[in-house]
């Protein structure tokens, strides 16, 4: 046994205290120094395991859950879903949602089974020759959407307010700004989406109920008639951008010991998210119609742009599209976060003293790979053809690889099990 | 050290507070309130724009000053008139564009998508055409009287709708880009005055008729956006009936026998402004006389108006196929592929309450 003084939160209780290999001797200094002191007498072999100062705050469900679901449907309030089935979106919205209900249901189960263990930690089930190979593209493909998110954003800030300054500039301010969370440890990122999420979801309430007048109900007919293909399509490219990255919350732990709590959780960010999106997709298409949606880039910033209430409250879109951009900074930076653990994963080195070259190279790669914000949205119509097969196939081959495990892999296998510290 | 470091970005940065990247002083920036549009002599467009000068000082009012550039395209135009104004025009408070006559035929869907497609423009900016004179004139008109024309216009257009009920008010985002049909306000000159004197139909971005103040009504009345207005029926011996209609309800019903119907249901709180000779409301039965006769006359007036859309082919300006797409696809599609010369029959059906003859049941005049 060790004693061990850690610091808590005051309403922290100390049996949800995990180790966690991400952190590091900074992080634990820097509980150490916010947090009043409490004695914990922690498990030796665990601490052994992780190291002494690899320690983490347990999982603080609000922010966690605000996390969730701004990463989640953070991209679909300013790009806006895909309204290829124009009138019909919120059809195909509603598919989507029941899809994402039911695979963060399967996700929940696996965060179960393996809480606190991200999609790299459980890819080394797999062999060596496989796995390697699945993190190198797991962690291109978190870099890829980080570039992606980067380069929408400081484009939808170009356009909007200052299309005067030069894209780079707007490119390296927000990657200084995913540079400053990726060196903070990952609660402070929920933390801020805990901040964050709040005036986002008030935003889109008031919009939609100043709007709520202007609505023309004529512009949902008519439903679902001749264009089932397109429903259909549609529905693939919402699942894959933004909703199919929840696979990429693996790890993220509500209620490490409770599993009915955490598939509630679970359940819960899938139930919100879409919820507001589908909340946003009635609006775009009462408003504007199907047709004007599926034109616009930022079709929720077009349609808060409306917003007049006799000359006093307008302009509104100012004010709205400053939180959205928070909910950039959110994804941008959890996606560079699960680079560094994918480079970690793959080469076992501390992927701090590299954060500032990985910015250099994601400010870099956004400006080079996209000529305009069109290109990017040019490419999000590809995008479900590679990124669904990955999104989806990936994980439900882990998870059967885990449930089918032969005793030589789970020899081979022993770490991928839960990892909380036991406290006396 | 760390703090010798905090020291010197702290200095660095009080030392970049007094400075503001990309500023712009307010004397070098011009509002313009309207923009117009017009054929130029040589080149495709002439455009005019309606800027905002500041007040002189406390008790002079804003005054407006005109200017006016060609070329070839909108943009190459707008490029010149910043050069012409020597400052950096803004166009976020603009409320109004016009187009002539000659561009509405020509088609406005290429500059709407310009228009719209540029963050510096509100969205809900009204659209416009000028028939008869050029659409430049219109905004000239403000720099005599010291008014600021562009925004007076735009508030008549407003007004026209929810007031007079004579005009479909357009915005910027509503116009249709895609085949679809689309009503602007038209403006006319009269006696040295510009005027809402109806509206122009579009079809594909395109001027494909005019209609008067009278039929737009119809349009209005039809389509279940009219709210209120001034209504002027004519009974058979021509007698004028002018009426003001307080709230109208619209419904539409689809059937189908060797043609497709509409059955349109328009029921209306309507006042009599002037009783003409032969109406009475004195007694409950000649109210419900009256309310009948003004009920027919406004059938009648729809149908007519109809019908005339019917003979001059532009029958589809009162929306009824989209309509029918929308609530019965099957249905138009059928119809659709055997077309032959068998339109959509609109059949109107209206139903009047008069209101505000509860006050004295006998007849005030004779």
């Amino acid at each position: 046994m060790v004693y061990f003084p850690l610091l808590f939160n005051k309403n922290d209780t100390p049996n949800r205290i995990g180790v966690d290999s991400s952190c590091n001797d900074m992080l634990y200094f820097l509980l150490l120094w916010n947090y009043r002191y409490r004695i914990v007498i922690l498990d030796f072999e665990s601490v052994r395991e992780g190291g002494l100062s690899l320690m983490k705050v347990s999982p603080k469900t609000r922010q966690n859950g605000s996390f969730a679901i701004l990463f989640l449907m953070g991209a679909n309030l300013l790009i806006g879903s895909s309204y290829r089935a124009e009138q019909d979106t919120w059809i195909s919205m509603l598919f989507t949602s029941i899809i994402l209900i039911l695979w963060m249901l399967f996700l929940s189960k696996i965060s179960i089974l393996y809480p606190g263990k991200d999609i790299f930690d459980l890819l080394k089930i797999l062999p060596q020759w496989i796995s390697y190979p699945m993190v190198g593209i797991i962690t291109f493909y978190c870099f890829s959407q980080a570039a992606i998110t980067l380069r929408v954003y400081a484009g939808f800030v170009h356009i909007v307010s200052l299309p005067n300054t030069d894209i780079l500039i707007l490119l390296a301010l927000i990657s200084l700004t995913v540079l400053f969370f990726l060196f903070r440890e990952d609660q402070m990122l929920y933390r801020f989406s805990y901040i964050t999420i709040i005036p986002i979801a008030f935003i889109v309430f008031l919009v939609f109920a100043f709007l709520v007048q202007m609505f023309r109900v004529e512009n949902l007919f008519p439903i679902f008639y001749k264009n089932t293909a397109d429903v259909f399509y549609c529905t693939a490219e919402n699942l894959a951008f933004p909703f199919g990255n929840a696979f990429l919350l693996l790890g993220l732990s509500f209620y490490p010991k409770e599993p009915k709590k955490e598939r509630k959780a679970w359940i819960s960010v899938a139930i919100i998210s879409s919820a507001l999106s589908l909340l946003v997709v009635f609006q775009n298409i009462l408003l504007l119609g199907g047709k004007l949606s599926n034109t616009l880039d930022f079709p929720l910033n077009f349609a808060a742009s409306l917003v007049n209430v006799g000359d006093f409250f307008s302009r509104i879109e100012v004010f709205s599209s400053l939180f959205f951009f928070l909910s950039a900074i959110v994804r941008s930076a959890y996606f560079m976060k699960l680079v560094s653990r994918g480079i970690r994963s793959m080469i076992s080195v501390d992927p701090k003293p590299i954060s500032f070259p990985l910015i250099l190279l994601l400010c870099g790669y956004s400006a080079i790979a996209f000529d305009n914000t069109n290109s990017v949205f040019n490419y999000l119509q590809i995008f479900p053809y590679f990124a669904l097969p990955l999104q989806f196939l990936v994980p439900l081959i882990l998870f059967w690889i885990c449930r089918h495990q032969t005793p030589k892999t789970k020899e081979r296998n022993k770490d991928l099990k839960p990892n909380v510290v036991r406290i006396l | 050290m760390k703090h010798f470091f905090l020291i010197v970005i702290s200095v660095v940065l009080l030392c970049s507070l007094n400075g503001c990247y990309d500023y712009q002083e307010i004397n070098d920036t011009a509002m313009v309130a309207g923009i117009s549009i017009d054929k130029g002599k040589d080149t495709a467009y002439s455009v005019s724009v309606e800027v905002i000068q500041p007040a002189d000082s406390e008790t002079s009012t804003p005054k407006a000053k005109v200017l006016k550039e060609a070329g070839n395209s909108v943009e190459d135009c707008l490029k010149r008139l910043v050069n012409a104004a020597t400052k950096d025009l803004q166009f976020s408070h603009c409320k109004l564009i016009l187009f002539s006559d000659e561009i509405a035929s020509q088609g406005i869907s290429g500059l709407v998508d310009y228009f719209l497609r540029d963050s510096e423009y509100r969205s809900d900016l009204f659209l416009a055409v000028v028939s008869g004179a050029d659409a430049s004139e219109m905004l000239s008109t403000g720099e005599k009287e010291s008014r600021i024309s562009s925004y007076d216009y735009a508030s008549v257009i407003e007004n026209s709708y929810t007031e007079t009920g004579s005009v479909t008010p357009t915005k910027l985002y509503q116009f249709p880009m895609n085949g679809n049909l689309s009503i602007l306000p038209m403006f006319q000159k009269n006696d040295g005055q510009f005027s809402v004197s109806g509206s122009q139909g579009f079809r594909d971005g395109k001027k494909y008729t005019e209609m008067d103040l009278d039929f737009t009504q119809s349009i209005l009345l039809v389509s279940g956006e009219y709210q209120r207005g001034e209504l002027l029926l004519r009974t058979d011996d021509g007698t004028e009936v002018p009426c003001q209609i307080r709230a109208v309800k619209t419904k539409k019903k689809i059937a189908k026998e060797n043609s497709l119907l509409v059955f349109v249901t328009i029921d209306c709180d309507i006042l009599l402004t002037t009783l003409p000779v032969g109406f009475d409301i004195s007694t409950e039965e000649g109210m419900k006389k009256t309310e009948s006769e003004v009920a027919h006359l406004l059938t009648k007036k729809i149908q007519e108006d109809w019908n005339h859309a019917v003979k001059e082919e532009f029958s589809d300006i009162f929306g009824l196929e989209i309509y029918v797409y929308r609530h019965a696809p099957r249905l138009f599609d059928e119809w659709k592929n055997k077309k032959n010369d068998d339109d959509i029959k609109l059949i109107p059906q209206c139903s009047v309450e008069l209101a505000n003859f509860g006050l004295s049941n006998e007849r005030i005049t004779e």
